[in-house]
């Protein structure tokens, strides 16, 4: 099972399932934006082209795929009341997630967000899911990975 | 007159140990450019892999993945047993001169003949490779990973070489091209080849299950058991 790590951040990808973790340390760039630590885990081909929180993705998910995303914010929003919950989410239920919570709104699909802080970072976690309805059989997947999320 | 004579056989015997030697070089030199898939005309050989000794059938691709860092830095891992479609792999690099037409290609809006394949480039990890000189030819749409260690574990023989492999792992093609028409000749053999044996023994079986039924002959069926030798007689 191939283990991507970057930026203080480690996760496990499933076989079949694709990666990556980019950006990181809030560098600054040659035009003075900042380069948030971005994870992406998906269980379908992933496009090279894709924003932060899958656009560009989420529109080739079948019904059974997942998208998750883990976006970390400025150390600055670290405890703030966006981010009080504190902890890596571990296991999430089926009935968290909602269809009205995507970034884009696909016909089906199904979406949560959980901000959090750990070790004095603050982020969002955001998962998609192919299909509201069978929320409860594609879930388990979810929570198998975020079992292997580690954050320094 | 003798000594002449003696010179003379020493000599005949020199010439013929040295033609020999040279006789024996040349094979050896043609023995290893058939084994880079290079003809004696020059052209270099496209379609059926050349360069690794292969047994009959098509085998699991070394690794499942393609594990690496993109020119951002990013740590990313992409899969070949996706089951969506083929990957065709591209081990390419910025500095080999036969590269370049491949990258030219790449940046433009290129057909494959299986329009189901996504394309992948891998090239040597940042140690190795100058991302500085990638960053200018990589291609936007085309994803790139740069590592050594699937360098090694797909032993690439050369540069560019390619790889299609099917969404089960499955290499149904591999090969150096010389040219970008030489590589769409690869990937229209490779289709060709893969379509009578991609299924495994099981899915072989359901597969005749399927088209027995389709004749309207259902398991248990007598004519599965009679002799078609004894029907005439």
């Amino acid at each position: 099972m191939p283990r991507l790590t970057r930026s203080g951040i480690a996760i496990e990808v499933p076989d079949a399932w694709e990666g990556s973790i980019s950006g990181g340390d809030f560098q600054l760039q040659s035009d003075g934006a900042v380069e948030p630590t971005v994870m992406h885990v998906a269980s379908f081909p992933l496009p090279p082209e894709r924003g932060s929180f899958g656009t560009g993705a989420v529109e080739l998910m079948s019904g059974t795929d997942v998208f998750m995303t883990l976006f970390e914010y400025g150390p600055e929003s670290a405890g703030t009341p966006l981010f009080e919950a504190e902890g890596i989410p571990r296991q999430i239920a089926a009935r968290e997630f909602d269809r009205n919570a995507l970034q884009r709104a696909m016909p089906g699909q199904s979406g949560l967000q959980r901000f959090f802080t750990y070790n004095g970072r603050a982020f969002c976690l955001y998962v998609v899911l192919g299909s509201h309805v069978d929320r409860a059989d594609i879930l388990p997947s979810v929570n198998a990975v975020l079992e292997t999320l580690e954050i320094e | 007159m003798t000594a002449i004579v003696i010179i003379e056989a020493v000599v005949i015997v020199l010439l013929a140990i040295l033609v020999a030697g040279l006789l024996k070089s040349h094979a050896e030199i043609l023995r290893q450019l058939a084994a880079l898939g290079v003809t004696e005309e020059g052209a270099v050989t496209v379609g059926t892999p050349q360069t690794r000794p292969k047994t009959t059938g098509f085998e699991k691709a070394p690794s499942n993945t393609l594990s690496g860092v993109g020119l951002d830095g990013a740590d990313q891992s992409m899969s070949l047993v996706h089951g969506r479609g083929n990957t065709l792999v591209a081990f390419l690099s910025s500095g080999c001169l036969s590269c370049q037409t491949f990258w030219t290609e790449f940046q433009g809006d290129f057909e494959l003949p299986m329009p189901d394949t996504r394309t992948v480039i891998v090239t040597k990890g940042p140690g190795s490779e100058s991302a500085a000189k990638l960053v200018e030819m990589a291609p936007p749409r085309v994803p790139l990973i740069m590592s050594d260690e699937t360098w090694e574990t797909f032993r690439v023989p050369m540069t560019p070489y390619f790889l299609l492999v099917d969404g089960q792992g499955m290499v149904i093609g591999e090969g150096a091209a010389s040219s970008w028409k030489h590589l769409l000749g690869l990937l229209r053999q490779s289709a060709r080849d893969a379509v009578p044996v991609r299924l495994d023994p099981s899915g072989r079986e359901e597969f005749t299950d399927q088209q027995l039924r389709q004749a309207g002959i259902e398991p248990g069926d007598p004519s599965l058991y009679s002799n078609p030798l004894e029907k005439g007689s």
